[in-house]
C-alpha cells in the first residue's frame, strides 16, 4: 500500500524520474510496509520550540512521522525531516521501520507523574495550574499510522483519567468520524479542543497539496461530528496561501465560505497564519515547493514572496502590507461570524481577541481557559489593548519571564547545530537564550523585528539591563519604516 | 497504636482538572517597576539599543593536577567533539580523572 502511495506521490510531482526519493528510499533499505508493531522508541514528549510566544507550551506527538504528507509541512524545514538528519535514516535501518512511536507506558508515567527531572517538574508545574496541552504539534494523530496501531485509542483514556486538558491540531477527518474513535470522546468532551487544519475550501484543491490527507469536506463532517458531541473545535486557517486558501478558479470568496462552513460545523474560533517560506530547501523540498507553486498557479511565487521578506528572517513571512486587507477581512468575518480570531503570524498577532493564538478564551471555560499568560503573544495583546485605552505600558523581560523555560536547557530544545555550538551552550537554559533575543532589536526572533515593529524598544532598565518596550500602533502609511520615539513619547517615522 | 505496614495514607491528589491553585504564577502577567538608563541621543533609536547579552554569571571549577599526563589526558578529553556530558560537582582532581578515564576506555 506505500508503495502505491509512493507511485502516485512520483506521478503528482513529475519532477524527475523518481530518483531524488528513490536515493533516501535505497539508503534505508527498507520497504515501506510498517511493521505490525511500531518501533516502541519515540520520545513524543518535549516543550515547544515556538514558546516563546506559545500560550500552552506542552506539546506531544504520538509518533516519529506522519503519514500524511502535506507539500507545505513546516516539519520539512527540522531535524524530524530525514533529508535533513542522517540519524533518522541509521536508525530506520537499525529497527526495521521508518516510523517509531511513543510508549503509551510513557505518557502514563508522565500524566502520573513519574517522570523525574528539570524539565519534568516545569511541566508538572503547568500541570498543576491546569494547563492545556498539545496534541499533533509536528505530526498529525489520526493519520495511517494511528489507524495502523491505535495508539490514540489508548491515549484518550488517559488524558480523561488523568483529567489533562487536550488541544489536539488535526486532518484526521477520516478517522475521527468512526464510531469508536466517536466514542472514545463520551466521557468528557468538553475536555477536548479539536483545532481541525484546513487550508483550502476545495476537496479538489485541497488534493493537490495534502497528499494523503482526508479532504476538506471528511474534515468538516468529523468537526460536525465531535462538535454535536460537545467537544469544542477551531478552524486552523493555516498556513493560509495565495491560491489555494483565499480564491480560486470559480470560487472568488473561498476563504470566506470556508470559515462559514467551520462555523456551521460548530468552529467557536479561528487561528490565522499566512505561510512562511525558508530559502535553504532540500532536493526533496524544492520538488514539494514545485508541486505547491503548480496548486498556487504561480510558477514565480516563491521569489515573489522572497522579495518582499525581511532577508533577516529564516522563516520569510512575507510583509505586512501584503496581508493587511485579508488578515483584516479574516478578523472581521470571525467576530461577524461570533468566533474569536486567534492570529498566530506575528505580523498582526497584536489583532489576536486574547493572548492566545489558537483562539481559546480567556476566561470562562473550565478546560481551556488556563493557558499560560507568561508569553509574548499575550504581551503584545496587552500592550495593543492598554494603548487602545489610552495608556502606553512598558514591558521587560522580567514581566513575561516564564520560569520553566529557565529549567529547561537550551540543547534539550533546539539542535546545537554543530559541537562547537553545541558546547558553547551547555549550561544556558533555554530561558536565558530567550532573554538574550529580547534584549537584541536586530535579532529576527526579538520582539521587534518579530513582529514588525509593533513592539518598540524605549530603553535599558538599570535594575536588571533588559529592554523595556511599548507598543506602536501598525500602518499601512508606515509600512517598511522604523520608528523613532521624540522627547515627548511621540512617534516620528524614518525613511 | 504503633503504625503497621501498609498502612500509610496518602492524600487524594488534585488534578489539573480540579484546578489544585486557583492562581497560578502563569496565569498573569507582571508589572515590575522600572528604571530606564539616560538615553544619549535626543531621538530614541530602537536598534541602537541594546539590552544585556550575557547568559548569566557562570561559576567556574579550578582543577590542579599532580601528574602532566592526567592533565594532558582530561584536557584532550574535552577539546574533543564528544557526546558524554561529564559533571562533578566537588572538586576531586583524582575523581575528575577517573571519569574520564572510563568514559574514554
Amino acid at each position: 500500500m506505500q508503495q502505491d502511495n509512493r507511485s502516485a506521490f512520483c506521478k503528482l510531482c513529475g519532477a524527475c524520474d523518481g530518483t531524488t526519493c528513490d536515493t533516501l528510499s535505497s539508503e534505508m533499505q527498507l520497504n515501506y510496509e510498517l511493521p505490525d508493531v511500531l518501533p516502541q522508541t519515540y520520545d513524543g514528549l518535549r516543550f515547544t520550540a515556538d514558546a516563546m510566544d506559545c500560550a500552552m507550551p506542552i506539546s506531544m506527538d504520538s509518533h516519529s512521522g506522519c503519514g500524511f504528507n502535506c507539500v507545505y509541512c513546516f516539519t520539512n524545514n527540522l531535524t524530524r525531516a530525514p533529508d535533513r538528519n542522517p540519524a533518522i535514516i541509521q536508525r530506520a535501518i537499525k529497527e526495521g521501520s521508518f516510523y517509531s512511536e511513543w510508549p503509551i507506558k510513557q505518557l502514563e508515567k508522565f500524566l502520573n507523574r513519574e517522570l523525574k527531572g528539570s524539565k519534568y517538574a516545569a511541566m508538572y508545574e503547568l500541570l498543576d495550574g491546569g494547563q492545556p496541552v498539545q496534541l499533533g504539534a509536528l505530526g498529525e494523530p489520526f493519520d495511517t499510522l494511528e489507524e495502523h496501531s491505535g495508539w490514540a485509542k489508548k491515549a484518550i483514556p488517559l488524558f480523561i483519567k488523568y483529567k489533562v486538558a487536550v488541544r489536539i491540531s488535526t486532518k484526521g477527518g477520516d478517522l475521527l468520524q468512526r464510531p469508536e474513535y466517536l466514542k472514545l470522546f463520551e466521557d468528557s468532551p468538553d475536555q477536548f479542543w479539536f483545532a481541525f487544519s484546513i487550508i483550502s475550501n476545495s476537496d479538489d484543491v485541497i488534493r493537490k497539496v495534502d497528499l494523503k490527507a482526508p479532504v476538506t469536506s471528511s474534515r468538516l463532517k468529523a468537526m460536525k461530528a465531535l462538535t454535536s458531541l460537545g467537544c469544542n473545535a477551531s478552524l486552523r486557517f493555516r498556513p493560509f496561501i495565495p491560491g489555494i486558501s483565499d480564491a480560486y478558479e470559480g470560487e472568488p470568496k473561498a476563504w470566506a465560505v470556508l470559515m462559514e462552513r467551520a462555523r456551521e460545523a460548530g468552529a467557536r474560533a479561528i487561528s490565522f497564519e499566512y505561510i512562511f517560506l525558508t530559502q535553504n530547501l532540500t532536493p526533496r523540498q524544492e520538488q514539494l515547493q514545485r508541486i505547491m507553486l503548480r496548486a498556487i498557479g504561480d510558477p514565480d511565487f516563491a521569489n515573489k514572496w522572497h522579495a518582499m521578506s525581511n532577508k533577516s528572517e529564516t522563516c520569510r513571512r512575507g510583509s505586512r502590507l501584503y496581508k493587511y486587507e485579508m488578515t483584516k477581512n479574516v478578523r472581521d468575518l470571525a467576530h461577524k461570524l461570533g468566533m474569536t480570531f486567534g492570529c498566530s503570524d506575528p505580523h498582526f498577532k497584536e489583532w489576536n481577541d486574547t493572548g492566545c493564538c489558537c483562539g481559546m478564551p480567556e476566561e470562562g471555560d473550565k478546560w481551556f481557559s488556563n493557558w499560560s499568560r507568561r508569553q509574548m503573544t499575550e504581551v503584545v495583546v496587552q500592550a495593543r489593548r492598554e494603548y487602545e485605552r489610552g495608556e502606553i505600558r512598558l514591558f521587560s523581560y522580567e514581566d513575561w519571564k516564564p520560569d520553566w523555560m529557565h529549567m529547561v536547557r537550551f540543547s534539550e530544545m533546539v539542535t546545537g547545530k554543530n559541537w562547537h555550538k553545541r558546547r558553547l551552550y551547555s549550561d544556558v537554559t533555554f530561558g536565558d537564550h530567550t532573554r538574550r533575543r529580547w534584549n537584541n532589536p536586530k535579532h529576527p526572533r526579538g520582539p521587534y523585528v518579530y513582529f514588525d515593529k509593533v513592539l518598540v524598544p524605549v530603553g535599558v532598565d538599570k535594575r536588571t539591563g533588559d529592554l523595556v518596550y511599548r507598543y506602536v500602533p501598525w500602518s499601512p502609511e508606515h509600512s517598511g519604516k522604523d520608528p523613532i520615539i521624540s522627547p515627548d513619547g511621540s512617534v516620528v517615522y524614518s525613511d | 497504636m504503633g503504625r503497621k505496614k501498609g498502612d500509610l495514607h496518602i492524600a487524594k491528589r488534585l488534578l489539573p482538572g480540579d484546578f489544585a491553585r486557583a492562581l497560578h504564577k502563569y496565569h498573569q502577567l507582571s508589572d515590575t517597576e522600572k528604571e530606564l538608563e539616560e538615553y544619549p541621543g535626543l531621538f530614541i533609536v530602537p536598534k541602537e539599543l541594546r539590552g544585556d547579552q550575557d547568559f548569566g554569571v557562570k561559576d567556574f571549577l579550578v582543577f590542579y593536577f599532580d601528574d602532566h599526563e592526567e592533565y594532558e589526558l582530561v584536557k584532550r578529553f574535552f577539546e574533543l567533539p564528544t557526546r558524554a556530558s561529564i559533571r562533578h560537582p566537588k572538586l576531586d582532581s583524582k575523581k575528575l580523572v577517573e571519569v574520564v578515564k572510563n568514559a574514554t576506555r
